[in-house]
């Protein structure tokens, strides 16, 4: 994955937009593990129950924590993860409107399965978007060339040690009588 | 109940001010900066200190005294302010106390105060960790002993301020495992606490309003049950559980007659369903977990008869069930339909609830959705038909309570308990 990874001068710098990213994440493993252990308690303590939302929770820290470290192939999967989770919210309100059916919305709701994972996806297309730019500036050509350091002559006198002030030839002479 | 209904249930009136001003805080912020006159930044820092997340320009920002903006403070800044509009406006809203409304004044001046520090690069984090803590200590406190019923502006502003306190914690990077554990298990303690609170409030108001034949004592119920200011108990967390909020605090004495009465016919008419054994010949099933002080059992048949509130056909049957041994509780009434309004014959006394639930595809299973709005990873959640208990038993709780206390149903069914054949 070495072509993937963000070179070390675009890793994103402390108090960042990465820091961000990352509580953004921590919150919603957070999400993750309570909705999971309710599930638990609810199905009898059946621990298979937490199978699923761990194994989210695991990827999303992973990926918030290489996101950090300016992994763009673990922003791009985030980003996906994120999309998934807004498909599934979308997908949700449509079951809602079948005839029979009713689905529930609510503001803390909106702000926990749609603005974080919105917040999130453009956190990480922000990172990504800066680490391409860095890396086109880092290509580019430089406009003035370095000037070519020209080789001393060989009959060039060698360096007198003590550093020899120069004598201005224009100089008037010194008044000697 | 449709979605629009639902969504405004949640948000309690007297927070609706408090909702106001943190919708409108980056409106006034925006236009404010519009409006005040541009400010060439005097060095090249103040250039680069621009907000990269937030896209605002730096052009017409104040000289940054301290350190440049970076993402971390703007954000930070942005959810302080939020913070402390909320918190000051909510005494518009709340008939409190003048302890009370110093302390949201006193709280909202001092979160205004660390997000303009954070705006202008002054040091923030140690004192707005300290008050976002004390601030979040505090409502755990007031939500968890019934003082106030958590809502969707409650749990809203509790999560902004998490997000605000994961970033003070965060950029102590040698400690990152330290203060990442903390963000996640303050989070998850902060829900679990609101979660388990909005239930306690919904079982206590369900019980004190349960008392068909004692309206003053319904009344008083549904008065002091979620909310100590004389509003009704409207399950408004939505954690789980969805109410249509009282459309009167007092019962009249029709309606106390007519909630009696249901009462009462659903008595005599489950009398035949006293032994488990008849229940089941009746076409109840028994669910998967067959065992405990509140098993239902469903009548396919009876869901979708077309009939509603009958007491002759009751779509659930509630029993305890230990020790081989049966004892029925009383019945759950349901709609047929998801989003259609039962009936309340008894007012206040006869509300019905219904339960925002997810259902799980790995492994199948369903949970209800937490204090934060959401559900377990590959679930997808949805809002079952309203639903409300009618108990056959002389529980203190009452006739229409949403629930029994265990440690009663447990005593109960030892001396009530009848034997059953069925496996």
């Amino acid at each position: 994955m070495a072509g993937s990874v963000v070179s070390e001068d675009v890793r994103p710098e402390r108090g960042g937009v990465g820091d961000v990213l990352f509580v953004l994440c921590l919150m919603q493993a957070a999400f993750l593990l309570l909705a999971g252990l309710g599930e638990v308690l609810m199905m009898g303590g059946n621990a298979a129950y937490l199978i699923a939302p761990v194994a989210k929770l695991i990827l999303v820290v992973v990926l918030a924590t290489k996101a950090v470290k300016g992994r763009r192939w673990a922003m791009v999967t985030l980003m996906v993860v994120q999309v998934i989770t807004l498909v599934g919210f979308t997908i949700q309100n449509l079951i809602g409107l079948l005839p029979g059916l009713d689905y529930s919305v609510n503001l803390v709701g909106l702000a926990s399965n749609v603005a974080m994972p919105i917040a999130v996806v453009y956190l990480c297309a922000s990172l990504i978007d800066r680490s391409r730019r860095h890396r086109q500036v880092a290509a580019a050509p430089a406009a003035y060339p370095p000037p070519a350091i020209a080789a001393a002559p060989a009959a060039y006198p060698a360096p007198v040690i003590g550093y020899p002030v120069p004598v201005d030839p224009y100089a008037p002479a010194e008044i000697t009588s | 109940m449709n979605q629009w209904q639902t969504f405004l249930i949640g948000i309690a009136p007297d927070h609706v001010p408090a909702l106001l001003a943190g919708l409108l805080l980056p409106v006034a912020v925006l236009l404010g900066r519009r409006l005040r006159p541009a400010r060439v930044p005097a060095t090249a820092l103040d250039q680069t200190a621009t907000s990269p997340v937030l896209g605002l320009s730096s052009g017409r920002d104040r000289t940054s005294p301290g350190q440049p903006r970076t993402p971390v403070r703007a954000w930070a800044a942005w959810l302080l302010g939020v913070a402390a509009v909320v918190h000051l406006a909510l005494p518009i809203g709340h008939s409190d106390g003048w302890l009370l409304t110093a302390g949201f004044l006193g709280s909202g001046a001092a979160f205004a105060w660390l997000a303009v520090r954070a705006w202008e690069g002054r040091t923030w984090r140690l004192w707005s960790g300290l008050l976002l803590g004390a601030t979040l200590l505090a409502y755990l406190l007031v939500a968890g002993t019934g003082q106030e019923e958590p809502d969707q502006v409650g749990i809203l502003t509790a999560l902004v301020e998490l997000l605000a306190l994961g970033l003070c914690l965060m950029p102590v990077r040698r400690r990152r495992f330290l203060s990442s554990t903390a963000v996640v298990a303050v989070t998850f303690v902060v829900g679990a606490w609101i979660w388990v609170g909005s239930f306690a409030a919904h079982a206590a108001a369900g019980g004190a309003s349960a008392s068909a034949g004692d309206p003053a004592g319904a009344a008083a119920g549904i008065d002091h049950s979620g909310h100590d200011h004389g509003h009704d108990h409207a399950a408004r967390a939505q954690a789980g559980v969805i109410m249509r909020p009282a459309t009167q605090a007092h019962p009249t004495a029709d309606q106390v007659r007519a909630a009696d009465a249901l009462a009462l016919a659903t008595r005599q008419a489950m009398a035949r369903y006293a032994s488990l054994d008849a229940a089941l010949a009746a076409g109840y099933t028994l669910p998967l977990a067959a065992t405990g002080p509140d098993v239902h059992l469903d009548n396919k048949a009876y869901a979708s008869d077309g009939r509603v509130l009958d007491p002759q056909r009751p779509e659930k049957l509630v029993y305890a069930i230990e020790g081989g041994r049966a004892t029925l509780l009383g019945v759950v009434f349901v709609m047929e339909r998801a989003g259609v309004p039962g009936p309340e014959p008894g007012g206040p006394i006869t509300r019905w609830h219904a339960h925002n639930a997810c259902l799980t595809v790995l492994p199948p299973g369903f949970t209800i959705v937490d204090a934060f709005g959401t559900c377990p990873a590959l679930s997808v959640s949805i809002t079952t038909p309203e639903m409300m208990h009618v108990w056959v038993v002389d529980s203190p709780a009452g006739w229409f309570a949403e629930g029994l206390d265990k440690e009663w149903v447990r005593a109960f069914h030892a001396a009530h308990g009848l034997p059953f054949t069925a496996r």
